[in-house]
């Protein structure tokens, strides 16, 4: 057990910071992604694409993919020195395509043939392809393996019909990775094929669904007789189950997003300081300094843990089913720190930004507002419960159909 | 960056584990239970040659010298087997004597420590419930070349079975409540000190009152230097929460281990209980809370081994985190198990009952909280 940094992982550390002072502005390092894209839009994403190119020259897009596939190779402590520190640095998001990035794109290097990677990973480094990710159905969500989104195969294509539905970006995404039913009579899991979709394809037509808080970031996605070439299914035919759940070993020790909800505590703590209810400032308050201690020492919890897995990746272990340990961590703590933000302004947390009299541009309302849709997107936390009390604790699974 | 524990301390850890299966199961463990020791002096000697007690201690002293990090290893386990002993308060004694002993003070406590043969124990708590530094009230008067000690020590462990206690008294009412505190050895034969069992809800560790009463010692006796004690209390009560932190650790896992089991095999409604949710997602619960408290105690104890200017946050973090959640680990194990988990032959209840003791013992969670808030800078 050694916590430090290791002499190549410190110079590695010192190497991001560097890289990051010399070809990030400084107004971006003040700022970060999201202030910058809220006043100047087009500058931002301009930049985003500037420092898309600079990170591949730098060979820090999909660091940690094999090598032999353009990847950086590097173990997952050193992806997530990088992603630490980028995100401390308030370095925009690490690459354009960010869904290709994080998710499609390890799928392709793990199933795709040489090929599809040739074709479809230079996009996805480039920045100019796009990817959204259409598992979930009206009817299949927590169930996805019922899913119902039929491709019949007609000599060199396939052709879909059915629907998608909560598509995260699919409005602005160029391509989509599908999962469809390719045999209805095999068992649920059995039946299912993965195929890649150009968006432009005839027949598909996407839908923006307006969310809660009134952003629309999810879509519903409709295919009418949709023909999708047979080099783009991935993975063999109807074992595209195994190809959804497949994960490379890429970092998932979710230590950049306590630094974020870092940041929210230290924002919360200080407000607490200025803001006065019953005529004392907020932290004079026992009560709401037990709960900001709890907040803080559930987040070191989570942080540590995540170093815990990391540490466990790093050895070569299995960390699958970890994720859903620090999902619920992070949903539990998350929550706090939100509902914490609201306490924080009393009667002033139902102002909404634009608002007179609002507080800090009802920031801690905008974020307790977005909570939902972290918590039920990627499996809900009932979902995560049951994979964390059969796949680690061994508990047998409840009456669902296995079929 | 590495936060598993070695292969020399998987195989501490495995070694402990079988040892404590093979000696200490939960029948002996009852035996010891209502017997007045609350510890058996043979299993103490066993475990004094496998050179638990001799962990920490430096080789000069006839140790072993290992790390906290090592200590964590052991004490999860001792608490896994709900291990009766005096270790707990043996280690608090041990730091201090490691942290203010003069040599020759080392040389005539650490080596019978170490050895198994002295089980010296430390008074940390006095009537009135408070933690930390301001529970120490009893008075030390000097007398000529002297001490004159008086006053009421709380819940010391196994005073009655110690043959050292290590004392604060207050020996100084100037300055800040830290600056006058003076630890002294005493021995429980002393004319005028009072040792009285109690009767504790943790049936597997025994607490003492230890009453002083115009008990005369001479200067040969102070550790660390009249008005020299606070900070060395502090480090120590610092380092005693770690080591019942781990023990706690284990303590929840053990706990938790018979509830997955026993979720497993009882079977209504024509199926596994573990299979309805009402089980599984508590379970699951339980299982990310203890794993979130095992970074936070590992770290501390890692802090500690580093030296580390985190320490009283990291040990306040870890503190509150396994508070809450042995005792919720312990109260679930009794519900999951039903009518049968509210007999006294269950034993899950003396995972509860331990667990309730930890969680006040060396401040609770709501202590630990405000400790935090106030190191945050609140
Ligand atoms: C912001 C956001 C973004 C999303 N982005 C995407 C995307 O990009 N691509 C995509 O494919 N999907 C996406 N989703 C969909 C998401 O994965 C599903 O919403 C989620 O898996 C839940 O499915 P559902 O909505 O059908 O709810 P249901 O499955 O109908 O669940 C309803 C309730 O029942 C509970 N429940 C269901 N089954 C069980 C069970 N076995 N045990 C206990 N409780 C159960 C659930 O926990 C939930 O509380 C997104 C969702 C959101 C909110």
């Amino acid at each position: 057990m050694d916590l430090k940094d290791s002499p190549a992982e410190a110079a590695f550390r010192q190497e991001v910071r560097d890289w990051i002072k010399e070809n990030l502005p400084q107004e971006w390092q003040e700022k970060g992604f999201r202030k910058m894209l809220a006043t100047d839009p087009f500058g931002a994403v301009g930049f985003f694409v500037e420092w898309n190119k600079r990170l591949l020259q730098k060979g820090w897009l999909g660091f940690g993919w094999p090598k032999e596939v353009g990847g950086g190779g590097a173990s997952p402590v050193m992806q997530a020195i990088l992603n630490e520190e980028m995100t401390r640095h308030n370095a925009p998001p690490l690459g354009v395509s960010l869904m290709g990035l994080g998710w499609v794109g390890p799928s392709i290097v793990l199933y795709g043939n040489e090929e599809q990677k040739k074709h479809f990973l230079p996009g996805i480094f480039n920045g100019t392809d796009q990817w959204c990710q259409g598992f979930s159905e009206p009817g299949a969500g927590s169930d996805l393996a019922s899913l119902k989104c039929r491709a019949v195969r007609q000599g060199d294509h396939y052709l879909v019909n059915g629907q998608k539905i909560w598509t995260s970006i699919a409005n602005l995404a160029n391509w989509i990775m599908l999962l469809v039913r390719t045999d209805p009579s095999a068992p649920k899991r059995n039946g299912i094929t993965c195929l890649m979709v150009d968006m432009t394809s005839p027949g598909i037509t996407a839908r923006t669904i307006k969310q809660m808080n009134r952003h629309e970031e999810y879509s519903e996605v409709f295919f009418e007789d949709v023909k999708v070439p047979v080099e783009n299914r991935l993975g063999e035919e109807n074992k595209g189950w195994q190809v959804a759940k497949a994960t490379l070993v890429f970092e998932r020790s979710g230590i950049s997003e306590t630094i974020e909800l870092d940041r929210g505590l230290e924002a919360l703590k200080e407000a607490s300081k200025k803001l006065k209810k019953n005529g004392k400032p907020l932290n004079e308050d026992p009560v709401f300094r037990q709960k900001v201690a709890q907040t803080n020492m559930e987040l070191r919890a989570l942080k540590l843990l995540g170093l815990r897995i990391l540490s466990k990746q790093n050895r070569g272990k299995d960390v699958r089913n970890d994720s859903s340990v620090t999902k619920l961590g992070r949903l539990n703590v998350g929550y706090k720190l939100d509902c914490l933000g609201m306490d924080l302004l009393g009667t002033y947390s139902q102002l909404l930004r634009g608002s007179d009299s609002v507080i800090d541009q009802g920031k801690w309302t905008n974020r307790f507002l977005a909570w939902p849709g972290y918590v039920i997107g990627g499996g809900t936390p009932h979902i995560q419960k049951n994979i964390i009390a059969e796949r680690i604790l061994g508990l047998s699974p409840d009456d669902r159909d296995e079929k | 960056m590495d936060f598993e524990f070695s292969s020399e301390q998987e195989m501490l850890r495995n070694e402990s584990r079988k040892f404590l299966e093979k000696t200490c199961p939960l029948e002996k463990i009852r035996e010891i239970m209502e017997d007045k020791k609350g510890f058996a002096p043979e299993m103490w000697k066993q475990v004094s040659e496998l050179g638990w007690p001799a962990l920490i201690i430096p080789e000069q002293y006839g140790g072993i010298g290992m790390t906290m990090v090592d200590l964590v290893v052991v004490m999860e386990e001792m608490g896994r087997a709900l291990f009766p002993s005096p270790f707990l308060f043996n280690l608090m004694a041990t730091f201090a004597l490691l942290e203010a002993g003069s040599d020759e003070q080392k040389q005539k406590y650490l080596p019978a420590i170490a050895s198994g043969e002295c089980v010296a124990t430390f008074a940390f708590a006095e009537p009135g419930d408070l933690v930390d530094i301001h529970g120490v009230n009893a008075e030390a008067r000097p007398d000529g070349d002297s001490f004159i000690l008086n006053g009421t020590k709380m819940f010391v462990g196994y005073a009655h079975a110690a043959s050292l206690i290590i004392v604060p008294f207050r020996t100084s009412k100037k300055g800040k409540p830290e600056d006058g505190i003076t630890l002294f050895l005493i021995d429980p034969q002393d004319p005028g000190v009072k040792t009285t069992l109690l009767k504790g809800i943790d049936l597997t560790r025994k607490n003492c009152e230890v009453t002083f009463t115009n008990v005369k010692v001479g200067k040969e006796r102070i550790l660390g230097g009249k008005d020299q004690g606070g900070p060395v209390f502090k480090k120590i009560l610092n380092k005693g929460t770690i080591a019942l932190c781990a023990e706690m650790i284990g303590g929840a896992e053990g706990v938790f281990a018979k509830t997955v089991e026993y979720a497993k095999i009882r079977e209504q409604f024509g199926r596994p209980i573990g299979s309805f949710q009402g089980i599984k997602h508590p379970c699951a619960e339980t299982y990310v809370e203890i794993e979130l408290a095992k970074g936070l105690t590992y770290y501390a104890a890692w802090a500690f081994e580093q030296d580390l200017p985190d320490v009283d946050l990291s040990v306040s973090y870890a503190k509150a985190a396994i508070s809450d959640a042995f005792t919720r680990a312990g109260m679930d194990s009794i519900l999951i198990h039903g009518g049968v988990g509210y007999t006294w032959e269950c034993d899950v209840h003396l995972f509860l009952r331990r667990a309730k003791w930890s969680e006040y013992t060396l401040g609770d969670a709501t202590y630990h909280r405000e400790r935090i808030a106030q190191l945050m800078g609140m």
